[in-house]
């Protein structure tokens, strides 16, 4: 899959990805962040982090409390990321978020981390392929199929 | 500072499925400090007990707001239109934040969204240790600086107690022996005669074992 295979907003399957990408694990996060798009027809809207340690747990959790099926971070490899330790702490701080999700039967699964190899020029549409194939096998969040009293 | 840990959002969540205004409201002090219920934590903890309330099938609002202290009458005031106007509050204040908001907003009912666990420090980040009992009869001076009460896991005032193996102590491996820290720096400051010295039995009254404690400063009491 290429960037350019990527479609814009359409009728959609439902589901929707919110991405956040470190500005400094792919190029293309930048053309990506400036729309909405559809992968596979799950909508994705994409952030760029100026390093993934910028990533909050509240990031996580407001994404899938107003609407999100799933989140994805894309991080550096460690051993390139610019800022040393930004991946590390990014993992931690997804860890806590799914840790959440998991007590509150939302579901850890949801929340999807990855690092991107810097030398594949498809790395991050590889890993856009991979969170939404994995978002259609989990399907809706519980959260929108639930009833309300 | 008094150090506390969040508790498991099912438990908070489980306590509010009766009401339909929720405040959680946070404490920009000592809990702000070990990251269990300042802003950041308000905005985490109510997040995720929207979520938790949903899948519940209520249909609650989750307001939230952060007090500079809950210990103080004059910082709880300006929380109060927000605490009046929610059904329920859940504080992640220590207890006695919880407590003050109890005595000042009777009967809204006050939950505690943290547990209370000791006085301590940072340590490094995302790492507090325990370092004073509050046992009211401070005598760490006699120990360089490391309090027994505190640290050593049988509170002995006159230690080792034979049970820790190269500096750790038997409960827990990870746990260093405050008497071999005791005796360690004593060694190094070259005073570890002192310990010579038997310390007598405490008198306890002056900690838990004399119900609970007030302190009256007499010249600003009013």
């Amino acid at each position: 899959m290429s960037v350019n295979k990527i479609a814009p907003v359409g009728q959609g399957n439902g589901l929707h990805l919110v991405a956040f990408c470190c500005a400094n694990s792919s190029a293309k996060a930048a053309e990506l962040s400036k729309a909405p798009f559809e992968v596979d027809r799950v909508r994705v809207r994409l952030a760029q982090l100026a390093c993934s340690s910028k990533i909050e747990v509240l990031h996580v959790l407001r994404a899938l409390e107003t609407g999100a099926d799933g989140v994805a971070l894309w991080t550096c490899p460690q051993d390139s990321c610019r800022f040393g330790r930004g991946c590390i702490r990014a993992a931690k701080r997804i860890e806590r978020a799914r840790r959440i999700l998991e007590q509150i039967a939302v579901g850890g699964q949801r929340v999807f981390l990855q690092s991107l190899d810097p030398n594949d020029p498809d790395a991050l549409d590889k890993a856009l392929r991979e969170a939404t194939g994995r978002l259609v096998e989990l399907g809706k969040s519980p959260l929108k199929t639930v009833g309300v009293k | 500072m008094i150090v506390a840990q969040a508790k498991d959002i099912n438990e908070i969540a489980d306590k509010l499925t009766n009401y339909e205004k929720i405040l959680v409201a946070g404490c920009a002090t000592c809990v702000a400090e070990c990251m269990a219920g300042g802003e950041k934590e308000v905005a985490i903890t109510a997040s995720a007990l929207r979520m938790a309330l949903r899948l519940r099938g209520c249909q609650a609002q989750v307001a939230e707001v952060t007090a500079d202290r809950q210990c103080e009458w004059e910082l709880i005031e300006e929380i109060a239109p927000q605490v009046e106007a929610a059904d329920v509050v859940v504080s992640l204040a220590c207890g006695v934040g919880v407590a003050c908001m109890w005595d000042r907003f009777e009967p809204k009912p006050i939950i505690p969204g943290v547990n209370t666990v000791f006085l301590g420090h940072r340590e490094k980040p995302g790492l507090w240790l325990e370092r004073c009992a509050a046992c009211g009869d401070c005598t760490i001076d006699r120990t360089a600086g490391i309090c027994p009460i505190a640290r050593c896991a049988k509170s002995l005032q006159n230690g080792p107690c034979g049970g820790s193996t190269d500096g750790k102590c038997e409960i827990d491996p990870e746990l260093d022996c405050a008497w071999h820290l005791i005796i360690e720096r004593l060694k190094a400051m070259n005073q570890l005669d002192t310990l010579r010295e038997n310390t007598p039995p405490r008198d306890w009254s002056t900690s838990r074992d004399g119900g609970p404690r007030r302190v009256v400063v007499e010249d600003v009491e009013e």
